[in-house]
């Protein structure tokens, strides 16, 4: 089996892979922000510039120079941490994606967290119990949550919980009267930090309306995932020679079919965060929600072209890590993935 | 399991009636089981209505003028009324009307966003595919970039290059989504690219494009289709997506995501339904397929000791199964009798199709629910209902060592989950007993680390991990090299005296039949045709099918003389076979054989306790 030196060569070789991937990403983000458009500078500027505005954004971004170079220059900015300045609020872009980056991640982190929690032992529910009544209900479940556009089922939670019933608050990431310092910019965490438990409580009810609506395709996807793999691992011959050896069900369940089915949709199940991360334009736009999505969508509606670009990158590059991540795990947990 | 036998109005008259529609309507086809389902119906019936719906929407309306979002500001933010079903909205157009039309935008789209995405998907991963080397590489690592962003994150981002507009976009999500088809077109086009009918036309000289165009795509499409029929409900989500973040199609063509913001949310509800009605179509296939399990409570096991060698362990009289598809009852076993005596190794052999698989998985309980077994199962002398009993009494070894194994537990782990202890000695014991040597390294290691032989043999010690009296081996050695199935043979007929067990030996190897088996029987179209002991049976055949079956196996001395095989086929498990089963393939077969079946009958005197020599054919003359 893998000793350590093979299993840090296999690390090494995957990150390699990601960091070419991450180039790509970068290039690709740089053709379509410099050569896409037919005026960048204009873009840039913004439509209501003035004429001596577009030049100046012109030398500023040396559009005027050969594209090679502009690439270049494009790289060295990125590597010294440099992602330019809004044009709209002449912030660096950087120090804004700092303070709202944590807000979605920690949006995305809860949603993916509850569609696994809730979404592997529904499967697993539905795939042994499979065309009768609770599997019929679980799946129709799934395909509602699959089908449900994010924005739509946000305003009617809002009118259901927050205006109709008053259970929980409307929008934001906390109450105005509810103040504690932001160490990681978790608040779930910053809040367990300030010592405080209405603190955390406030943060809790904040968090519930926007990660159930986030995590509902997610779920959806997760239960299907699940169902199927598992309706395929149990109709498999070790599994069938382990009902024949009356191993008890639950025990076939829940310990020998349950990893044969989780481990080949770990890297499937990559794409549930993935799915969290996109839908935060439209979950945080909705519950006012300070974060990367809501930067990115109130740069789109103003226009604000490089911290469209920016945010962009900064939210793939976090996904392509993510993915990095997940691949690593299930090259440690799963036997079968050669590492090498 | 249900052991009951059908009702003659289920078995006869739906039988008869399913038979008759499944001749009209193609069946088997998935289409044909989609839209036989009443979810598929209901489906299908939405998704034209939809499409009807979104055509014919100037018709349908009389505020065509609304849905093309001209305002009537004096009726703004109306409830839902006779005049305007659904309300109006903050600029007094009605909803119904935007909703029609928002619906035409969405069509737009999806069909745009699918149409755009397969052609530039099936471009690249053709050449890709079809060039292979350098060309595949750099388009692959170039899909592979687009993939790493955030499906929709792309979309937005190109969106907001090109400026929002209909036709923008269509083509940011196009460029979001084109990767996945290449994907799947050039692992299609890889496997294409080395097929005798491609290879022989680029031999003769047929230039790339039109190889490519006339021979390779055609052929790749298949799960193309199947993939475009499922994105162009996500397309419609993608689009609502943009137009929610203002990216979407300008006013004038307004997708289904943006008008719903203003107002009361019971104005959504339109776009709502449309949508979810028109993902109902994928849902998920494959039930009914599976076998429904049971688990049976563990069952005391008695130890093996103090009983006489010769007792019948298990007996069962007169089995049928039958499965009962859509299409028509099947016959898989039809009157089946048998003993297994303690320390007896029993051969079952015959074509493929003859029920012998499907007798001893009936006996265990692992038929699908919908198969029917009837018939007397009896265990040390015990009767017992055969609906999957014997489970507490056997233990089952598999053709294929390596399925038969769970790839991501280590077998020392398994052990312990089916012989229920920790204890590392035991588990050593029982690989050591399975003919493996160094146990205590083997328990940590896992299935796919093992040699074929070796699986082979830590199945068989799972197998003994259930202390059974009778093991059921299904060609336990057709996966195995030559050398490894004659270890694997002389294992079994090893643990069977040490252990007495009852041994079930399931196989065509007529060698290996001979090689261990006390007795042998031989089935043919799910009855017996012959059975006795081994060396009588296969030495000396009485049934024109044994006879048949030996003389088609290739001997060494016959070599350059032609492999004699039995003509004609299995018959079919839909049809009645009055007479005997073998008949219309026999050279001795008789008016008679074709009417009549023929009684097993004993080929030699009778000995008292103990099944002898007997065969189901009319050429049979009983000694006296």
């Amino acid at each position: 089996m893998s000793g350590a030196g093979v299993g840090t060569r296999y690390l090494r070789r995957r990150a390699a892979t990601s960091l070419l991937v991450i180039l790509g990403v970068v290039t690709i983000t740089f053709v379509i922000s410099r050569i896409v458009p037919a005026d960048p500078a204009q873009l840039y500027a913004g439509a209501r510039a003035r004429p001596e505005q577009v030049e100046q954004v012109r030398q500023d971004l040396n559009l005027d120079a050969p594209v090679t170079s502009q690439y270049v220059s494009y790289l060295g900015d990125l590597l010294q941490g440099d992602l330019g300045v809004s044009f709209a609020t002449r912030r660096p872009i950087a120090q804004d994606l700092r303070r709202f980056l944590p807000a979605t991640l920690e949006l995305a982190l809860a949603a993916t967290l509850l569609s696994m929690v809730v979404g592997i032992p529904a499967g697993v529910l539905a795939a042994s119990r499979q065309s009768r009544m609770s599997d019929t209900s679980i799946r129709l479940f799934a395909v509602t949550g699959v089908s449900m556009p994010v924005f739509w089922s946000a305003l009617l939670l809002q009118l259901l919980f927050a205006s109709k019933l008053g259970w929980l608050p409307l929008a934001g990431r906390t109450d105005a009267s509810v103040n504690f310092d932001e160490i990681t910019g978790f608040f779930v965490i910053d809040s367990v930090l300030s010592g405080s438990w209405s603190n955390f409580a406030d943060v809790m009810v904040h968090l519930a309306l926007p990660v159930a609506v986030m995590a509902a395709y997610p779920l959806g996807l997760t239960i299907r995932l699940i169902r199927g793999s598992m309706l395929e691992v149990l109709g498999s011959d070790y599994i069938e020679a382990a009902t024949v050896a009356q191993v008890p069900r639950r025990t076939v369940l829940s310990r020998l079919a349950l990893k044969n089915a989780v481990l080949p949709a770990l890297t499937v199940l990559g794409l549930t965060f993935a799915y969290s991360v996109s839908s935060a334009f439209l979950v945080e736009t909705v519950f006012a929600w300070p974060g990367l999505g809501k930067y990115l969508t109130d740069a789109v509606v103003r226009v604000d072209f490089p911290v469209i670009t920016a945010a962009a990158l900064a939210v793939t590059v976090v996904y392509v890590l993510v993915n990095l991540a997940l691949d690593l795990v299930q090259a440690r947990l799963d036997p079968r993935v050669k590492l090498g | 399991m249900d052991s009951e036998p059908q009702s003659p109005a289920r078995r006869f008259g739906l039988g008869g009636l399913r038979r008759a529609r499944s001749r009209v309507a193609a069946p088997g086809s998935a289409l044909w089981h989609f839209a036989r389902s009443r979810l598929g119906m209901a489906a299908t019936v939405i998704v034209v209505l939809f499409l009807l719906a979104a055509v014919f929407a100037p018709w349908l309306t009389p505020y065509a003028d609304a849905g093309r979002g001209v305002p009537d500001l004096p009726v703004r933010l109306q409830g839902p009324s006779w005049s305007h079903w659904l309300g109006t909205d903050d600029l007094g157009r009605d909803v119904l009307a935007r909703v029609l039309f928002g619906a035409r935008a969405a069509l737009l789209v999806a069909v745009g966003v699918v149409v755009t995405s397969v052609v530039i998907g099936v471009v690249v991963g053709a050449i890709a595919g079809y060039f292979g080397r350098w060309v595949d590489e750099i388009l692959m690592r170039i899909t592979d970039t687009f993939l790493a962003f955030p499906p929709l994150l792309l979309a937005v981002l190109i969106a907001a290059a090109l400026g929002a507009s209909l036709r923008n976009t269509v083509i940011a999500i196009a460029i979001s989504w084109w990767p996945w088809y290449a994907r799947l077109v050039r692992s299609h086009v890889l496997s294409l690219r080395e097929r005798p009918f491609v290879k022989a036309v680029r031999a003769i000289g047929v230039p790339n494009r039109r190889v490519i165009a006339k021979h390779i795509v055609p052929n790749a499409m298949a799960p193309v289709w199947v993939q475009a029929t499922a994105d162009l409900g996500a397309a419609v989500l993608t689009a609502a997506g943009l137009s929610f973040v203002g990216l979407g199609p300008r006013p004038a063509h307004r997708g289904l995501g943006n008008h719903d913001l203003r107002g009361p949310p019971i104005r959504a509800v339109g776009p709502m339904v449309d949508r979810r009605l028109r993902r109902s179509g994928h849902r998920d296939r494959g039930h009914g397929l599976q076998p429904r399990r049971r688990c049976h409570p563990r069952r005391h096991r008695s130890p093996h000791q103090g009983r006489p060698a010769m007792t019948a362990l298990l007996e069962v009289d007169d089995l049928h199964v039958t499965f009962n598809p859509p299409a028509g009852p099947v016959r898989a076993v039809r009157g089946v009798s048998l003993q297994v005596r303690r320390g007896e190794i029993l051969g079952v052999v015959g074509e493929s199709g003859c029920g012998k698989t499907v007798l001893f998985r009936a006996l265990l309980g692992l038929l699908p629910a919908t198969a029917s077994v009837s018939g007397a199962m009896r265990v040390s002398g015990e009767d017992m209902p055969t609906d999957g009993t014997l489970q507490a009494a056997a233990a089952l070894v598999y053709q294929n060592p390596g399925a038969a194994l769970n790839p991501v537990f280590t077998i020392g782990r398994q052990l312990q989950i089916v012989a229920g202890t920790r204890d590392p000695e035991v588990l050593c014991d029982l690989l050591s007993r399975a003919g493996l040597v160094e146990p205590r390294r083997l328990l940590g290691a896992y299935p796919h680390e093992f040699s074929g032989g070796m699986r082979q043999r830590a199945v068989i010690a799972l197998a003994l991990a259930q202390q059974p009296q009778l093991l059921i081996a299904d060609e336990p050695t057709t996966a195995l090299d030559v050398t490894t199935q004659a270890q694997v043979l002389d294992l079994i007929a090893d643990l069977r005296h040490r252990h007495q067990l009852a041994v079930v030996l399931i196989s065509h190897d007529l060698a290996a039949i001979r090689r261990v088996c006390d007795r042998v029987m031989v089935l043919y179209a799910g009855r017996v045709a012959e059975t006795g002991e081994t060396n009588e049976v296969l030495g000396a055949p009485s049934h024109p099918y044994t006879q048949a079956l030996l003389e088609s196996v290739p001997r060494p001395e016959a070599v350059g003389g032609d492999l004699a095989s039995i003509p004609g086929s299995v018959p079919d498990g839909r049809d009645e076979i009055p007479g005997c089963a073998f008949a219309p393939r026999c050279r001795h077969a008789s008016d008679g054989c074709r009417t009549d079946q023929p009684a097993l009958r004993p080929v030699q005197p009778v000995k008292p306790a103990q099944p002898g020599h007997a065969a189901a054919c009319v050429l049979v003359e009983t000694p006296v």
